[in-house]
């Protein structure tokens, strides 16, 4: 176990010098110039010798490949730069508005889960009923409407007509959660439910079901203590993948819902070609998917002993 | 035998599949009837009615599939009659059933023992404790290091303990009539053997009956005291199990004695022609095609059951004259 651990954490050095040095390389082949924008932003004449300057206050003069190593290094210690606009520690500006993320990812989770499991179980029994079929019609919808077009219609429909869900921003307690985690939830929760639905009839056709019916056993345990676990079992693998996918759609609802997140600090700081932050922010996600993924794993070895067995030998 | 108590009986049992190709009957007005401590045992090709039989008997039968007439007597009622809820009590606690290949018996992710504890716990009002010790019992009955069988998952067991453990699962609830499908035969001789062992003992020691259902003559001859033959969905001949052995009066369960390497002291004749497409049966009898013996009749008419003075009984035209001919009278 502790071997194993080990040898997942040790690919993380990898994955992370790769996914920050392609970033580097990105940010600095992207078209505006950091310093030309900080002289605008401070209303600075913008001259050769004011660029010069700005550069090397930001400490752009020097070649890419020394820049990506003093970051490193920094990085290392724990020191991800400072911030171009507003001076201060990239790693405090991050850890700061990390709460406020990790809020917002688990309610997506929580929504999620709520709706697919008893969704797609439903829908899965009801097979080839009228309600299969708004099911499925709804999981459509969820699954190609923008998550940004959805937030609007949550915030126009629901939030403005009752007035009690805030519109925007964080801090009046888990009721302001509820919009943008159904924003971000919601289509996920479409496809997992019709991912669930399908897994669930494939178990229920197998013959150990058939063999359980035979034992007498009540459906609703056929379906709780065997069919589920088994189905799940696939669910599990894609959930270390959506990982991703809610990290990155933090991006566009915290926007949208005016969240002070990690992800609306990034998109900033893309505007504004500060590097550091966004430097910082692919870090983040780097380490936080690699980790998921890893607690993924770990819990799929719950579900199914016999992955624990193969990792025994291995 | 004949004073004990009859367990079960099944009379006309008929189940179809309805298909792009027609009606199948995939058990044609199936009959027969067992008594206490007894085993029937059903041989046949494969695809010749035997499983959808066993499923029919516990009303189990995969959809699109459906019974459409018949009667299944146990234990003075008709199984057929009852409501799903009271199917399902009678499912793993009265009727229990083995199936071939033990791994699909088991849910893999779940150990052997929390199999069994739940069948058990599903049928009676018992501690886990309790439940626990029931298990442990009828694995040590087996023959199984029951504490680790207990604990082991499905894919950590030999085919042949699995089977075991499948087997110990079916008896824990004394059942009064155990199925068991093909239950012996992905094993390997010696653990047929031991397996075949418990199954006898286990028949002696309860007051249970056992279908055995198999396509292998000498596991069959080795339990069973009587014996069914099953062709095209059709039981074409029944008798006690040295009667049928020795004395066979339909050809084809003649062919399948002659096709079988331990019954067979000559050379080995297998059985001419594959069994025929149960989606367009001729009117004649269904093993004409196949037939040695067959004569214009048999390509008329369908020949039904008649019962010979031993008790044998055969479906089969020639039975008529073969009986005449050995010296007795045939009985319609």
């Amino acid at each position: 176990m502790l071997k194993y651990l080990v040898k997942r954490l040790l690919t993380l050095v990898p994955v992370l010098l790769g996914v920050t040095f392609i970033t580097f390389i990105l940010i600095d082949i992207a078209p505006g110039d950091p310093a030309e924008i900080m002289l605008n932003r401070r209303d600075i004449e913008v001259t050769p010798e004011n660029l010069e300057r700005a550069r090397e206050a930001l400490g752009l003069d020097e070649p890419l490949p020394l820049r990506y190593i003093n970051w490193l290094q920094g990085a290392v210690r724990g020191d991800l730069g400072t911030s171009f606009t507003t001076g201060e520690p990239v790693t405090r500006e991050i850890i700061s508005r990390l709460p406020a993320t990790i809020e917002l990812a688990a309610g997506g989770l929580v929504v999620m889960l709520a709706l697919a499991l008893p969704l797609g179980t439903i829908a899965a029994l009801l097979r080839g009923t009228v309600g299969d079929h708004l099911g499925r019609l709804t999981a459509l919808v969820g699954a190609s409407i923008p998550s940004f077009y959805l937030g609007l219609l949550l915030i126009t429909y629901i939030a403005v007509p009752t007035a009690w869900i805030p519109v925007m921003g964080r801090g009046e307690g888990l009721i302001g959660l509820v919009l943008p985690s159904l924003t971000l939830g919601f289509g996920l929760a479409a496809t997992y439910a019709r991912l669930l639905r399908a897994n669930l009839l494939e178990v229920l056709q197998l013959d150990f079901i058939r063999s359980a019916r035979a034992r007498g056993l009540k459906e609703t345990v056929i379906i709780g203590n065997h069919a589920l676990r088994n189905a799940l079992i696939p669910v599990v693998t894609l959930l270390g993948i959506t990982m991703g996918h809610l990290l990155g759609g933090t991006v566009v609802v915290e926007r949208i819902f005016a969240w002070p997140g990690v992800g609306r600090l990034a998109v900033d700081a893309i505007f504004n070609r500060n590097f550091p932050v966004i430097q910082g922010y692919v870090l983040l996600m780097g380490v936080a998917f690699v980790f998921m993924n890893l607690l993924i794993d770990l819990s799929y070895r719950l579900l199914d002993p016999r992955v624990k067995m193969e990792e025994g030998e291995g | 035998m004949e004073n004990k108590k009859k367990t079960v009986t099944v009379k006309n049992l008929t189940t179809v599949f309805p298909t792009s190709r027609g009606l199948i009957k995939a058990a044609n007005e199936i009959s027969f009837s067992m008594s206490e401590g007894s085993c029937l045992a059903l041989i046949g090709e494969s695809g010749a009615g035997k499983s959808v039989t066993a499923l029919s008997l516990l009303r189990l039968v995969p959809p699109p599939g459906r019974i459409t007439g018949g009667e299944i007597i146990l234990d003075n009622q008709d199984l057929l009659k009852l409501g799903s809820a009271e199917m399902r009590r009678v499912r793993g606690d009265d009727l229990a059933l083995v199936f071939q290949d033990s791994l699909s018996t088991f849910n893999p992710v779940r150990p052997i023992g929390a199999h069994i504890c739940e069948t058990i716990n599903t049928h009676r009002r018992l501690s886990n404790g309790e439940a626990k010790e029931i298990a442990l019992g009828k694995m040590a009955d087996m023959g199984l290091p029951a504490e680790r069988v207990f604990k082991s998952f499905p894919f950590q067991l030999s085919g042949g303990m699995r089977q075991r453990a499948a087997l110990a699962m079916a008896l824990s609830l004394h059942p009064k009539l155990l199925i068991t499908d093909e239950a012996t035969t992905s094993l390997d001789v010696t653990l047929q053997a031991q397996v075949l062992h418990y199954l006898k003992k286990h028949l002696q020691d309860c007051c249970m009956s056992v279908l055995f259902i198999s396509h292998d003559l000498a596991a069959a001859a080795a339990v069973a005291d009587r014996v069914a033959v099953i062709y095209a969905g059709r039981i074409v001949e029944s008798g006690p199990l040295k009667e049928v052995f020795q004395k066979p009066l339909h050809p084809y369960t003649e062919a399948l004695i002659g096709s079988h390497p331990s019954f067979c002291s000559g050379t080995l004749e297998p059985i001419k022609g594959s069994p025929p497409d149960l989606a367009n049966l001729s009117a004649g009898c269904s093993f004409v095609s196949r037939c040695s013996k067959a004569s214009g009749i048999c390509h008329q008419i369908a020949p039904v059951l008649q019962e010979a003075p031993t008790g044998h009984q055969a479906a089969c035209h020639l039975l008529i004259g073969k009986v005449v001919d050995d010296g007795e009278v045939a009985v319609s």
